[in-house]
């Protein structure tokens, strides 16, 4: 387990360290920069060379990249050019907001996902298994800003159960966190549902196929006990690791929901950077995102591994 | 056991969660950082706050170093100008209670009110107001070119100063009139971004980037004091969103420009003030282009051009045509709509008469940000079409259109909206020949009236020289101006004395709730 | 065949999946304390017979009978649930691919008191204490290392002996072993069919072992039926039956086995031909194709013959050829 846990570790870091890389040579490869966009259309072209050169815009990518690393050993990820704040500071201002989406709409989807899943594999064929489906395609077919905007229009504006927009900070009203978080992770929960249920679907398909499910049914266990202690436990491990990828997928593709929602997240944090060609924004950002998928995708790996007995004791063990 | 750690796990994502909103209310700008449940659904608000909504962020609170209307809508009511250019092109005293301009046009000399305090409680001087006008001058700041001209600043006393120009300017006074000319605290400034400090009916409170700007009443506020005690701005990307705000109540303010108004229009609960935009939207257009550089291929075009449906199309009504290149609410303003009308004959025979009885094929840039221009220019593409000619489009991100159009020149035709100056000459200067700005008359036919009405002084001759120049682009249509685009406010009906300034400004001091 | 009373009575059992039929009109008594070998080759029909009464038919598999009853119970009239809750209940199962039939996630601990939980509504130390007497019975000397111990820990025999110990814990009257000493080693199946009987003697459980095992199940059953291609073809006291099998293909399969006499080079005996798969829906003797006596009364509705004693064979020309044997 220990052998395992620190390869993932290492190609963890890997990631993070490309990451930061390609970020870096592609926003100050593409056109326009910070300092174009402050000045506007009013300024001459001299006086956009000298903002550049007093920026280090004018530097090769590579030493901008490497005056940033610089910074970084210091835990100094640099003062954002658009807002003139902390880049830090923003990140984590907005990190709550992004994880409290990410979090709720995953463990939606996974209940969801859960129950519909045993219950389409347990009763394969049945109506259940056949609405199950079909949730899957409508989820993954409709377009997320479009069912945010019904679930405002109809829940918020003629329902007035929710807000309409605006995050609220759990120590300022735990329910009004909640009802503020509600609709946009029920959005994104609809999108994340579909192949969470199909891995639960097949996964449990599989695990009821085995044969340890017969003696199960042959010492006449109760139902549930068949299909949840035995059935289930058997099933975990690919849906969990499509979980795994889609909580990772989640923290950095919350935008739209953000949006639509006004919630102030990562993702819109990341794409106001991007627009405005504030690289050092843009990194700090992109690189929390990275740290959290990676950290994410390495945690549900590790949990999939630890959950087989087999793996846990002994290094893919083989039957004595 | 399993279910233990996958409980704990959750519950460390939880926590995490919470740590950074702590992180995020200390860590955060000037004062608590709050996110007040100001915005959800609390019906109507208190009266006590003016909840705006905005759909982007302001880039930074310094009205000096960004030239973004964003920014400027917040820090007009934060910062104050010495003059202000009102709703019928007339200038009023705000820092200055009085004014001298040399019969010469080359040195005004300014009074200030006395007793007026910073929101950090100094009193502002004339020192201050030195330090302000040549910060506009320093390399960051984006209408550095409209100062260089501006060279002596002499304080006679703590409440008297004069500037005085390198050359004549008929229209010297007009430079203090605008959102970027504010009078700052010099031992501010390098905050200033974050957290502004000005002399205005409203002090800074908080700004959460991407989510709400907090303003509050200035209470020691020279003048007589805002009705409103409180200013909300929540960022609501989201247009939808935002008149779902409006008629919830949420929202008490919120520009809707360009949207369908359709589901508010009628509605008792809502108000629209509707206002021309000191500005004109154009087709912009590269004259070094082989086509463009035509003459007839550029009037052509003007002609194949329905600046009536456009209008209706996009702004539901909410325009006004424009045949040249000057505001429909400029004073100099006069009509040429008839110079080159739109007339779809006239256009093809332009076309033969030049050489392209078949048309041809022509790139057209658009700016993804702006939903407006890339619906005008899908239009004028339509219509354009109807002639032969084929425009190829290509819709591009802001910070491209800055690279490649602004900056570069590298485009050939374009549609965008240039903001309008509280005096003409600045606003018609790129017009130059030599200005190297991405739209100009590179033939040099305007430059002959542009270099007269730079030195001139006599104001019925500038009139004159004006109106001659837009006769002469509404005929040599170096671009296609389209229309004055109206600004609309949708707002609670409760909501008294909106108004807006040539400036695109407007000042909360004077709203009140009924 | 010991007059005891019936723990499981099948008449007429027909099987057939989507296609084809499978089993064709089997009759069946378990009878209490009794040894039975259920003798088949692969495709006989054996396995398919015990999952049918199991009730743990395979998805598409489906059956019809005249009867079919356990400990009093009229299971063609039961749910589902409640067929299982009586097999669950009377029956230890003891099953073939030790391996897969052990939660691998699971330790031993985990699953082996979970049917005894279910059905004694006893707790869980309770079903742990007789877990750990019954493994110490089926010859563990530390019960509480194997109850901590995961399935894929343990050899082949160790698990076994396991099965055995959790078919035991209800104390059911009657044990299904399904090839009880395939995937063993000798002396391991030694081991463990004297365990077998040890079970048998201490507690008068009945136990059916089905097999194609010949030599194993003369040595430990006491009554045997063969089965082939779906049908019993014949029944009796194992001592009959080895001694003086009267269906044909009996007493082709004692020839082949291998008899201790045999000369090297001297060929194996086989029947020629394969098991078949369709076509056992006929009321013809489904034997006729191979056997070597076949003639124009076989092809006519087989009835089953009783030659005393307990012994019935299906075949119109029961005992021909005589009774000679490898």
């Amino acid at each position: 387990m220990l052998n395992y846990a620190i390869k993932r570790i290492n190609g963890a870091l890997l990631v993070v360290v490309a990451v930061s890389v390609i970020t870096f040579v592609m926003l100050t490869q593409i056109s326009g920069n910070a300092a174009m966009l402050a000045l506007g259309t009013d300024a001459t072209a001299e006086q956009l060379a000298q903002l550049e050169h007093s920026l280090g815009l004018d530097l090769p990518w590579y030493l901008q990249y490497l005056g940033w690393v610089k910074n970084l050993f210091h835990l100094d990820f640099g003062t954002s050019a658009l807002y003139g704040e902390n880049v830090l500071t923003l990140v984590l201002q907005r990190l709550p907001v992004t994880l409290s989406l990410a979090v709720l709409s995953m463990l939606m989807a996974l209940i969801a996902a859960g129950f519909l899943g045993v219950a389409s594999a347990v009763k394969k064929g049945s109506i259940i298994d056949i609405l199950s489906r079909s949730l899957m395609q409508i989820g993954a077919a409709i377009p997320g800003f479009w069912i945010g905007l019904i679930f405002i229009i109809y829940l918020a504006l003629g329902k007035k159960w929710f807000p309409a927009s605006g995050f609220v900070a759990p120590g300022d009203s735990f329910t009004g966190y909640l009802q503020s978080i509600f609709l946009p992770s029920l959005v994104l929960a609809i999108g994340e549902v579909g192949p969470l249920l199909r891995a639960v679907r097949t996964s449990m398909l599989q695990s009821l196929q085995q044969d340890y499910i017969l003696m199960a049914k042959v010492q006449g266990l109760p139902a549930w006990k068949i299909y949840i202690k035995y059935g289930l436990r058997g099933a975990l491990a690919a849906p969990l690791n499509v979980a795994g990828m889609q909580f990772a997928k989640l923290l950095g593709g919350t935008t739209v929901v953000e949006s639509v929602f006004s919630l102030p997240g990562l993702g819109r944090l990341v794409l106001v950077a991007v627009e405005q060609r504030d690289i050092v924004l843009l990194q700090g950002a992109v690189m929390f995102i990275t740290l959290a998928v990676v950290l994410i995708s390495l945690l549900a790996d590790l949990l999939t591994a630890w959950m087989n007995p087999r793996i846990r004791l002994n290094e893919g063990g083989n039957a004595a | 056991m399993k279910k233990q750690l996958l409980t704990g796990v959750l519950a460390g994502l939880m926590m995490l969660s919470c740590a950074g909103c702590g992180a995020s209310n200390a860590a955060g700008s000037a004062s608590a950082a709050s996110t007040s449940a100001a915005a959800s659904g609390t019906g109507a608000a208190g009266r006590d706050t003016l909840h705006v909504a905005i759909m982007t962020d302001p880039e930074g609170l310094d009205p000096q170093k960004t030239s973004a209307t964003s920014t400027y809508f917040v820090t007009m009511n934060v910062y104050e100008p010495l003059v202000m250019m009102d709703e019928n092109w007339e200038i009023q005293p705000r820092l200055a209670e009085s004014w001298q301009v040399a019969d010469d046009c080359q040195s005004v000399t300014f009074h200030l009110k006395k007793g007026v305090k910073f929101h950090n409680g100094r009193e502002m001087t004339a020192e201050d107001v030195k330090y302000s006008i040549e910060r506009l001058k320093e390399d960051d700041s984006p209408k550095k070119k409209y100062y260089a001209n501006i060279t002596g600043a002499e304080i006679k006393d703590d409440y008297t100063i004069t500037f005085t120009t390198d050359k004549p300017d008929a229209v010297l006074l007009t430079s203090f009139a605008y959102p970027w000319s504010v009078i700052v605290p010099e031992e501010c400034a390098d905050t200033l971004k974050t957290n502004p400090v000005g002399t205005g009916a409203y002090r800074f409170e908080s700004w959460v980037p991407q989510q709400e700007v907090k303003l509050t009443r200035n209470d020691d506020y020279y003048d007589t004091p805002a009705s409103i005690e409180n200013v909300d701005y929540q960022v609501v990307p989201d247009t939808t969103t935002a008149m779902v705000g409006i008629l919830n109540g949420d929202v008490d303010l919120v520009d809707v420009t360009g949207s369908p108004t359709t589901p508010i229009e009628n509605n008792p609960a809502v108000s629209i003030y509707e206002k021309s935009i000191n500005s004109v939207t154009v087709l912009g257009m590269n004259l070094d282009n082989e086509y463009l550089a035509n003459e007839q291929v550029r009037q052509a075009m003007a002609s194949a051009i329905d600046k009536d449906e456009i209008i209706q199309a996009v702004n539901e009504g909410h325009g006004d045509k424009v045949g040249s290149y000057l505001p429909s609410s400029a004073a100099e303003y006069i009509d040429t709509n008839d110079v080159l009308p739109y007339d779809v004959d006239h256009a093809k025979e332009l076309l033969a008469a030049a050489g392209y009885p078949d048309g041809f094929t022509i790139g057209l840039t658009l700016p993804k940000s702006y939903p407006m221009y890339t619906s005008i220019g899908q239009i004028i593409a339509d219509q354009l079409e109807r002639v032969g000619i084929h425009c190829e489009i290509e819709m591009v991100e802001w910070a491209d259109w800055m690279q490649n159009v602004y900056t570069d020149k590298n485009y050939d035709m374009t549609v965008m909206a240039n903001s309008g100056r509280l005096s003409a000459y600045d606003f018609i200067a790129r017009f130059h020949s030599q200005s190297g700005d991405y739209i100009s008359d590179k033939t040099g036919e305007a430059d002959e009236i542009l270099d007269k009405l730079k030195d001139e002084l006599d104001a019925d001759t500038r009139t004159q020289l004006i109106q001659d120049f837009q006769r002469l682009v509404a005929e040599k249509v170096p671009v296609v101006p389209l229309e004055t685009q109206h600004r609309l406010y949708a707002m609670s009906s409760d909501l008294q004395g909106y108004v807006m300034y040539p400036s695109e400004t407007t000042e909360f001091k004077v709203l009140s709730f009924s | 065949m010991s007059e005891g009373k019936k723990l499981v009575s099948i008449r007429g059992l027909t099987v057939s999946s989507a296609h084809r039929v499978l089993i064709k009109s089997l009759d069946l008594d378990i009878a209490q304390g009794e040894l039975l070998g259920i003798a088949g080759e692969s495709g006989s029909g054996k396995t398919m017979l015990m999952r049918t009464l199991l009730n743990i038919p395979p998805e598409d598999v489906h059956f019809k009978a005249d009867a079919l009853q356990m400990f009093g119970a009229d299971c063609l009239h039961l749910s589902d649930t409640d067929w299982r809750r009586t097999v669950g209940k009377h029956i230890g199962f003891v099953p073939q691919n030790t391996m897969f039939y052990l939660h691998p996630m699971l330790r031993i601990r985990q699953q082996i008191a979970d049917s005894y939980v279910s059905h004694r509504k006893g707790t869980l130390r309770q079903g742990l204490a007789r877990a750990e007497a019954l493994l110490r019975e089926v010859g563990f000397d530390d019960p509480e290392r194997v109850l901590n111990s995961y399935a894929w820990e343990l050899s082949g025999g160790m698990r076994q002996r396991v099965n055995i110990a959790m078919a035991l814990m209800n104390s059911p009257e009657l044990l299904i072993a399904d090839e009880p000493t395939t995937a063993l080693d000798c002396a391991i199946q030694r081991q463990i069919m004297d365990l077998f009987m040890k079970i048998s003697r201490d507690t008068g459980i009945a136990v059916v072992m089905i097999s194609h095992d010949l030599g194993m199940l003369q040595q430990y059953s006491r009554r045997t039926l063969v089965m082939y291609a779906g049908r019993m073809v014949e029944s009796g006291s194992t001592e009959t039956l080895f001694c003086t099998p009267a269906h044909p293909y009996t007493r082709a399969l004692m020839g082949v086995i291998p008899s201790l006499s045999l000369q090297a080079g001297q060929r194996l005996a086989e029947i020629p031909g394969y098991v078949p798969d369709s076509g056992r829906e006929t009321d013809a003797c489904i034997f006729a194709p191979r056997c070597p006596y076949a003639g124009a009364e076989c092809s006519t509705a087989l009835q089953e013959q009783d030659l005393g004693g307990g012994h019935s064979c299906l075949c119109a020309k029961p005992g021909i050829g005589g009774h000679d044997h490898g």
